[in-house]
């Protein structure tokens, strides 16, 4: 059996598709009994399926540094 | 209700991602809502004498963005032809029956009210995730929304994995949290 920890690191695992196969299992087993890690992982999922709506656009590192340099100038 | 202060240098790590995700869905083109940013960032600089403190930074910001977004469409506008009649109702369609019967929208079609939902989900996600602590962001921001492998993460910022599935913990926890109170589906 494995600690509420250690199913949170898989859970989150999951979430990227980077669970092995017997991570997933141990995971299975454990929410049978574990009522917490079940809400856990369904809200997990939840939170998964919003970022992937959501479409998110980052700007880059180094766009972002150019920026900060443009107000550095102007200050 | 307290008076906000204007701190420049750290807008960029603030407010760049809310302003960009802000532009893009309304510009629909990365380049052109980088240089809104940064125009809206310097505008921002040079009338930083009239913020009174009553809104907000971002508030602020986004004010100063919308209008940006504004003279951007005016400017693209003016460089069409203003004369221009169109005798054909829907100019990308050659067909001979392009009645305006068949460019009503269908009312069956929810697509429009996803995009607008989507839209405000993304806002209300970036700013749950702007309120993140500086390295659980940049964890998370790499791993979900550049989608980089865990190895690339570990090696950039040098750490090891089981301290990235901490801070990717901490920080999705947080957002539930944050999503729980901003956003009614969670």
């Amino acid at each position: 059996m494995i600690s509420c920890d250690e199913a949170a690191v898989i859970c989150n695992k999951s979430q990227y598709k980077e669970a092995s196969l017997s991570e997933k299992l141990k995971f299975k087993l454990h929410i049978l009994f574990c009522r917490t890690c079940a809400v856990f992982s369904k809200k997990n999922k939840q939170l998964t399926s919003l970022m992937d709506k959501a479409k998110l656009y980052v700007m880059s590192d180094s766009e972002k540094k150019a920026l900060k340099q443009k107000i550095e100038e102007q200050l | 209700m307290s008076v906000h202060k204007l701190q420049p240098n750290t807008w960029v790590d603030a407010y760049a991602d809310y302003l960009f995700n802000y532009a893009v869905v309304r510009v629909s083109d990365e380049e052109i809502a980088k240089d809104l940013i940064q125009e809206t960032f310097i505008a921002g600089l040079n009338s930083a004498k009239n913020f009174k403190g009553q809104a907000t930074e971002r508030t602020w910001l986004i004010a100063i963005l919308k209008r940006k977004i504004i003279d951007h469409y005016r400017k693209i506008n003016s460089k069409k032809g203003k004369a221009e009649v169109r005798l054909q109702y829907n100019a990308s369609s050659d067909s001979d029956g392009d009645w305006l019967e068949e460019q009503v929208a269908d009312p069956a079609s929810l697509k429009e009210n996803d995009a607008l939902e989507n839209e405000e989900l993304g806002l209300a996600i970036q700013s749950c995730i702007d309120q993140l602590p500086v390295n659980q962001r940049q964890v998370f921001t790499m791993k979900t929304v550049r989608g980089l492998s865990t190895e690339d993460i570990c090696k950039e910022l040098n750490i090891n994995p089981s301290n990235l599935w901490v801070m990717i913990h901490r920080a999705r926890t947080a957002l539930m949290g944050c999503l729980n109170q901003n956003w009614f589906t969670l």
